[in-house]
């Protein structure tokens, strides 16, 4: 059995005014094995977001179910939802969702905080990973102080602190620039490497070619998969943006 | 379409979006309005100046409008802060997409104008339905005719619309200086930056104590004189500024210290509320100094109402112990068994029975007092010192106080109805007396040691012959006599009535008609009209407790409501994003209640702290009323601490679930 499993996505939005229903994922089925890193690509409004959330168990699907380690979503009670997330999964937002009370390591402590780790503890995970992500300087600054790139950055922390089993990432490298971008790449690979999973959704076939394997997306369906296999990086490159112009013109017709 | 229609729809639209805010804002504004012109009414309705008794009532309905009045601005003034910091970001956003001031400047101008229009349509309307209502309760509680006409004159609703609309101008003004003033960026910034930390707390923490300190030494010291109500509004003034710095300090002291301390700070309930807290402390302290000082005003108000209705009749008492006393001046009185015998013919007609009747003679004497020494007055600077005392012949004494006391020729008694005199001799012009005895007690005139502005000082002399002697060597020796009765011989009649109470004062008007307009009468006081005196008065300082209370109540409740609103809406995202790492529900719930008990506990703390600091003030004005029971007192002010504390409680109870209700993760 694979380490994360989804089985039949549906979900389909109730626009608050009833009537409008509008169908972001229709049936999606696909199956993650314990550390692959996998990317999530498609155009605007596919989905992609969607299937996050639900992945994250922030939102429910309408309709099929998600395993994760054999473990099934749909079987754990609400009030465990918080403790499974807190304890399984980490994630970085797309908006960053930094909290403008907390200064950057506070924002980075807090799942640590939640799981109620010592002081001590959260600083020794801590100082490694500002270092990799290069805001050790930027620690003590307020959200509302820092650049865009900045805050994406301490928010991947927040989400790695916790080791968790399973890393979800939105456009992790929307804000940044190349040579950040780069490096919190390098960092995801790193962290693969020695075994951590992770889903990535992006638009940066920069940031696709990275990943074990591209999912695509395109009106709520899973369109196609292509693995890296045994490819360069290049050569990765080439698959993904080919894929993405059959997308696309498929799209026009 | 044109801006000058587009523009007063988007000021509609802001207010209707915003209700959340701006509805308990036009609430409160139009129960002002109605408080303001009920008062205003009230007070313009000239027949108080003439119904006998209610001089006092409306002059304390008089004071009482212009405290409104001090009350109202600033609380307007403060709850329009929450209202202009909901806007900013809508303002600037509006400003970006290219809005000029001057049509942001008309957009405001015309939201102040629909808010002050609906509240004063709002308010008007309550209050000419409620006025004749609010009247006759005032009437009634103080026991006045009950069927006199009400009118609602022009000028009142001319001063209600300017006050109001000046107050409406004056928070225009400011949205506008700080709308204008900062740039698009800053404004849509504003609501996420955190308060800038003050850098020293030293000069506010110094300040605090001495503001409080000052404000508890004015209270515990000051006495009943004209000063009085000077002296609260200084004690009041100085306890809330020294309240407001010492909670700002005090409070980011206590935060930055509880902070550093790691292995506090990281602990799941206490993470979210001190971070929280520091986030935006000052207003935090504003909001709290509000809560703490409207609690210790709704206390206080309380405590003198409640005091005052159960006190009322031993207040009666305390002026007339018996139920009435005539005074003549017997030098004129060829008999004065004359008017007795009128007095128990009347009584007897009217079905009214006297009983325990006393008469006695007696001189006021004009003196110049110096510790035990009483001079005759002989110059101006003699005028600081003067000071009344009593002469009664011993026989007199014996006689009403049923006695049998004995005096040599340089022998005296002596009574003080206040504080005793204490000194074992007495110096009565350049003669020095003994005193055989201090009297504990009279019975025609009570002793109480907390009467400061009524103090009777009596001296017992043993011959009659003597006290006439002595009587004319002050009054003939001195050019300077401020009491004219001083010198003249006095004879008093006092008596209890029983019967019906109308025949009562069917009595006392015969008595009053055939005896008040003699040469020889010089006073008379009854119970009854005494009564209607303290009733009125009383009547209207009920009718102002409660008024104020339930003024200040509101305004507690308000300023509760709009902290927890403003910060809860503030703090909802924060929850959403905490909830999503993995703060559970009832995580959520327990940090609530953390966060709101700390934030509502102080306050009240605080709120008693300050009542036990000016009870002693209240007490003496209590005072000032003839209210001496202090074991009434602290039993109403325990009471109604411990009413005001569950009332507090429920309101905590109900914002904590407004809160929890905004900031609850929707799934
Ligand atoms: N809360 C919601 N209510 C109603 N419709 C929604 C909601 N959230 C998303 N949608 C709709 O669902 C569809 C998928 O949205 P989603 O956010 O998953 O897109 P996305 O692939 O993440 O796009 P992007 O790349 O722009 O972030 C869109 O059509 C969107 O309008
Ligand atoms: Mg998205």
């Amino acid at each position: 059995m694979a380490f994360l499993e989804v089985k039949n996505l549906k979900k389909v939005y109730t626009t608050r005014f009833g009537g409008n229903q509008v169908k972001a994922l229709e049936k999606v089925s696909f199956s993650v094995e314990k550390g692959e890193y996998v990317a999530v690509m498609g155009e605007s409004g596919s989905g992609k977001t969607t299937l996050l959330n639900i992945l994250a168990s922030l939102d429910k699907p309408t309709e099929g179910d998600i395993l994760l380690d054999e473990k099934s979503f749909s079987k754990i009670k609400n009030k465990e939802l918080c403790a499974f997330r807190r304890d399984n999964l980490g994630f970085v937002f797309q908006d960053f969702n930094l909290l403008d009370t907390f200064s950057l390591q506070d924002n980075i402590f807090l799942p640590l905080v939640l799981q109620g780790k010592s002081y001590s503890e959260m600083k020794e995970r801590l100082v490694p990973l500002a270092k990799q992500l290069g805001i050790t300087e930027f620690l003590s600054k307020y959200p509302y102080e820092v650049s865009g790139g900045q805050k994406q950055r301490a928010a991947v922390a927040r989400a790695l602190i916790t080791q968790p089993k399973l890393i979800l990432a939105d456009e992790p490298t929307g804000a940044l620039d190349s040579k950040s971008a780069t490096s919190l790449l390098s960092m995801f690979s790193n962290v693969n490497k020695d075994g951590q999973t992770i889903v990535m959704v992006t638009h940066s076939i920069q940031a696709a070619k990275c990943a074990g394997r591209v999912l695509f997306i395109k009106d709520g369906n899973l369109f196609h998969q292509i693995y890296r296999g045994n490819s360069s990086d290049d050569e990765m490159y080439h698959k993904i943006s080919d894929t993405l112009t059959v997308l696309q013109t498929e799209g026009v017709e | 379409m044109s801006k000058t229609i587009i523009l007063p729809k988007m000021a509609a639209t802001g207010i209707r979006k915003n209700g959340i805010v701006y509805l308990p804002y036009i609430l409160t504004t139009a129960f002002s309005i109605s408080v303001f012109f009920i008062f205003s009414c009230i007070i313009k309705n000239d027949f108080l100046e003439n119904v006998p008794h209610a001089a006092y009532m409306w002059m304390l309905l008089k004071i009482g409008n212009g405290l409104l009045g001090i009350i109202l601005v600033p609380f307007l003034f403060y709850t329009n802060s929450f209202l202009i910091k909901r806007r900013k970001n809508e303002i600037g956003l509006y400003s970006i997409l290219g809005l000029e001031k001057k049509h942001i400047a008309f957009m405001m101008f015309m939201e102040t104008l629909f808010i002050y229009i609906i509240a004063m349509v709002i308010g008007l309307i309550t209050a000419v339905v409620f006025a004749k209502l609010v009247f006759l309760i005032l009437l009634n509680a103080s026991g006045l005719p009950v069927d006199v006409e009400f009118t609602m004159p022009l000028s009142s609703f001319i001063t209600t619309l300017i006050f109001f609309g000046g107050i409406s101008l004056l928070n225009l003004g400011t949205n506008l200086y700080q709308v204008t003033k900062a740039n698009p960026s800053d404004l849509l910034r504003e609501p996420k930056k955190g308060e800038r930390q003050p850098k020293s707390l030293f000069i506010s923490t110094v300040l605090g104590i001495l503001f409080l300190g000052g404000g508890y030494w004015i209270a515990f010291v000051s006495k009943v004189d004209g000063m009085i109500f000077l002296n609260f509004f200084l004690a009041v003034f100085m306890v809330v500024v020294g309240t407001y710095f010492l909670f700002t300090s005090g409070s980011i002291a206590l935060l930055r210290t509880l902070r550093k301390n790691k292995n506090y700070y990281y602990k799941k309930a206490n993470y979210i509320t001190i971070s929280g807290m520091i986030y935006r402390m000052k207003k935090s302290a504003a909001s709290l100094v509000n809560i703490c000082i409207f609690s210790t005003m709704v206390i206080i108000t309380l405590l003198c109402t409640v005091s005052l209705t159960l006190g009322e009749k031993a207040a009666i008492r305390f002026i007339c112990p018996l139920d009435a006393e005539y005074v003549f001046d017997s030098s004129k009185m060829q008999d004065t068994s004359a008017f007795e015998t009128d007095m128990q013919r009347l009584a007897s007609q009217n079905n009214v029975q006297i009983k325990d009747k006393i008469n006695y003679n007696y001189f006021l004497i004009d003196t110049c007092n110096n510790q035990n020494i009483f001079s005759i007055l002989k110059s101006s600077s003699d005028m600081e010192k003067e000071r009344l005392v009593r002469l009664i012949s011993l026989s007199d004494f014996n006689r009403i106080e049923g006695q049998n006391k004995k005096l040599e020729q340089d022998e005296i008694l002596v009574y003080s109805n206040t504080e005793d005199f204490k000194y074992s001799s007495v110096t009565l012009n350049e003669k020095v007396y003994k005193v055989k005895e201090e009297i504990s007690s009279f019975h025609f005139d009570t002793k109480e040691v907390n009467n400061y502005s009524r103090g009777r000082l009596y001296f017992i002399i043993n011959d009659y012959s003597n006290v006439d002697k002595m009587a004319k060597q002050f009054n003939d020796g001195s050019d300077y006599l401020d009491y004219e009765g001083s010198g003249t011989p006095y004879y008093s009649v006092r008596f209890n009535m029983e019967g019906e109470i109308s025949n009562k004062e069917a009595f006392l008007n015969a008595l009053d008609k055939k005896w008040t307009e003699t040469p020889e009468f010089i006073s008379n006081k009854n119970v009854i009209d005494w009564g209607y005196d303290v009733k009125s008065m009383d009547g209207g300082l009920l009718f102002l407790g409660v008024f104020f209370g339930l003024i200040f109540t509101i305004c507690l409740l308000l300023i509760m409501y709009y902290k927890q609103i403003s910060e809860g809406l503030e703090d909802k995202h924060n929850f959403d994003v905490m909830q999503q790492v993995g703060l559970s529900d009832e995580d959520v719930k327990a940090t609530i209640h953390r966060q709101i008990m700390l934030v509502f506990g102080l306050p009240l703390a605080v709120a008693i702290i300050h009542t036990m600091m000016g009870l002693r003030m209240t007490t003496k004005l209590l005072y000032a009323l003839n209210l001496y029971n202090n074991k009434l007192i602290a039993l109403s002010c325990l009471g109604i601490i411990a009413v005001f504390a569950v009332f507090y409680v429920l309101s905590y109870f109900l914002t904590a679930n407004t809160y929890y209700r905004i900031v609850k993760r929707k799934s």
